[in-house]
């Protein structure tokens, strides 16, 4: 009987309670109750940002890699080079990672903006501002790498990406149409606006959130709206475009100057500083491919600062908002909307900061229909018109490398081209614009529909 | 025999009382996460050739330029 005493019963006592081991206790970290431990959560990603780890918000040097290395600008067919992939179907894989590191942003920002909702302090509205705004950017980021391209005829049957409005980490939401995706994100950029500002301290500013809405509506073909905010930031954010003397200064600068509403990387002592100097040599490393040489008309100060001689990169390879592609959305969409002497007007506006000496594009004067070229139909499906080419090839030249040229393709046809690398031919097929839906996230939830493409 | 019940004892109070677990998701360590990237393919002579001209398109350009 002592036996039973002394053993049995502490045995059972012990036993009884072990399956609370199982109860996850806080580890040193803070369940955030205060609007300075909610922001702090912003902070974290805004110091990201402006560090320039940030790849999946804004995008980093690494970014621009990625979708540089993914386009034609760069001629992989010249030299692959180094550190870049050869084609978009060499990083598949990393794709899906982005999108499982995006939904771990977009929890963030839903526990801020649940924690913090009703809360008036400065800080509690710019953390609230900053995450309904990360939150729009992010959803923009997902319709434009994990989604087709947006056709309004079809986006209401089409798959977007889940919507993850609320913390609750038993949900399995499947994916919302392309159109529910496309108004989701436009409601998070509405959202932010009320609590944004343009002081730059919590990064997302008014003008910011509005340069994403017109991004947004451009890429959605809502021609109407993109052209409404482009030409209103063109009208009244206070923002001119940079003149050729100071185009090359304004590219350079660690902080937004000139015509830049934002860039990454403003912290330039950053901690990924040395990081960042491997990158500029590999982006450097694949030589500029003959189409987009070509396009450059002499005067043009973009020639001197995109390449040098051997064709190879010398201009900073950042992620940036500008005013510039304001203007070109402003002229896509209005010559979309019909306006083809209002799309010139913005044109010509671009050209004259940019080539010294330019003389203003008219109908009449615009060069006829290049044969051989790789977008030969724009994003309704119609065949590339004079004044069309001549506003893809001004964004071309304006956006190179800043990882536009991927998108540009998807969004206009996404045209095959190969690439020949160790001796095979790789092609760029259609389906490759589109990135996989993470894996386990299909695994886990039956409804969730992976990519056309991406079969077990 | 009274040790005997002891040890059957302590047995079935570890069988009738020992720790749970949690249901799990369902298992998937098995298949991979990852996808097989595109296979390449041998390249036509007509693929080579515009291979070659791409790059003596280059190799002019920068000898000239």
């Amino acid at each position: 009987m002592s036996i039973c005493k002394r053993i049995i019963l502490p045995l059972l006592l012990l036993l009884a309670g072990c399956t609370r081991y199982l109860s996850v206790q806080p580890q040193g970290e803070v369940i955030p109750k205060t609007d300075e431990e909610f922001a702090a959560l912003m902070h974290g990603r805004i110091r990201d940002i402006e560090g320039g780890g940030d790849a999946l918000v804004l995008g980093n040097m690494e970014t621009v890699a990625l979708f540089e290395g993914s386009a034609d600008d760069l001629d992989a067919n010249i030299r692959i080079g180094d550190g870049l992939i050869s084609y978009a179907g060499e990083a598949i894989n990393s794709r899906m990672s982005d999108y499982r590191d995006m939904f771990e942003i977009i929890r963030d920002c839903n526990i801020v903006i649940e924690g913090l909702a009703g809360r008036t302090s400065d800080t509690a509205r710019g953390a609230l501002g900053a995450a309904y705004a990360m939150k729009g950017i992010l959803y923009y980021n997902l319709l434009r790498e994990f989604a087709g391209p947006y056709d309004p005829a079809d986006a209401a049957a089409e798959p977007g990406v889940p919507i993850v409005d609320k913390v609750d980490i038993e949900a399995m939401p499947s994916r919302a149409s392309l159109k529910v995706t496309a108004e989701y994100a436009d409601s998070q950029l509405a959202a932010a606006l009320p609590f944004t500002t343009d002081d730059r301290k919590w990064f997302f500013t008014t003008t910011l959130v509005k340069a994403y809405r017109a991004r947004l509506a451009f890429w959605c073909e809502d021609w109407d709206t993109a052209a409404a905010i482009a030409e209103d930031l063109i009208d009244h954010s206070g923002l001119t475009l940079t003149p050729p003397d100071g185009y090359k200064a304004m590219l350079d600068a660690a902080a937004p100057t000139g015509e830049v509403i934002a860039k990454t990387h403003i912290d330039n002592s950053s901690e990924l500083d040395w990081y960042f100097s491997y990158m500029k040599g590999y982006i450097a490393s694949r030589p500029v491919c003959a189409a987009l040489a070509r396009l450059y008309e002499p005067g043009d100060i973009r020639l001197a600062t995109s390449f040098n001689a051997k064709r190879l990169n010398t201009k900073a390879p950042e992620r940036r908002v500008r005013l510039s592609e304001m203007y070109l959305i402003a002229a896509e969409a209005e010559y979309h909307r019909g306006h083809p002497d209002i799309a010139l007007d913005y044109l010509n506006a671009l050209r004259s900061a940019r080539i010294e000496g330019a003389a203003p594009l008219t109908e009449a004067t615009l060069p006829p229909v290049r044969e051989g070229d790789r977008i030969t139909e724009d994003a309704a499906g119609k065949a590339v018109t004079p004044l069309l080419q001549a506003i893809f090839d001004e964004r071309r030249r304006e956006l190179y490398m800043e990882g536009d040229r991927f998108f540009e393709l998807k969004r206009n046809g996404r045209p095959e081209w190969w690439v020949i690398s160790n001796g095979l031919k790789y092609t760029m097929k259609k389906y490759l614009y589109t990135a996989p839906i993470y894996k386990q996230d299909c695994e886990l939830n039956p409804d969730m529909q992976q990519n056309p493409g991406y079969e077990d | 025999m009274k040790t005997k019940l002891i040890y059957i004892f302590i047995i079935f109070a570890l069988l009738a009382t020992g720790c749970g677990y949690e249901k799990l998701p369902p298992k998937t360590d098995s298949t991979s996460q990852q996808y097989v990237l595109p296979k390449g393919e041998i390249p036509s002579e007509t693929d080579r050739e515009a291979l070659a001209e791409i790059r003596a398109e280059y190799e002019n350009y920068i000898n000239t330029d």
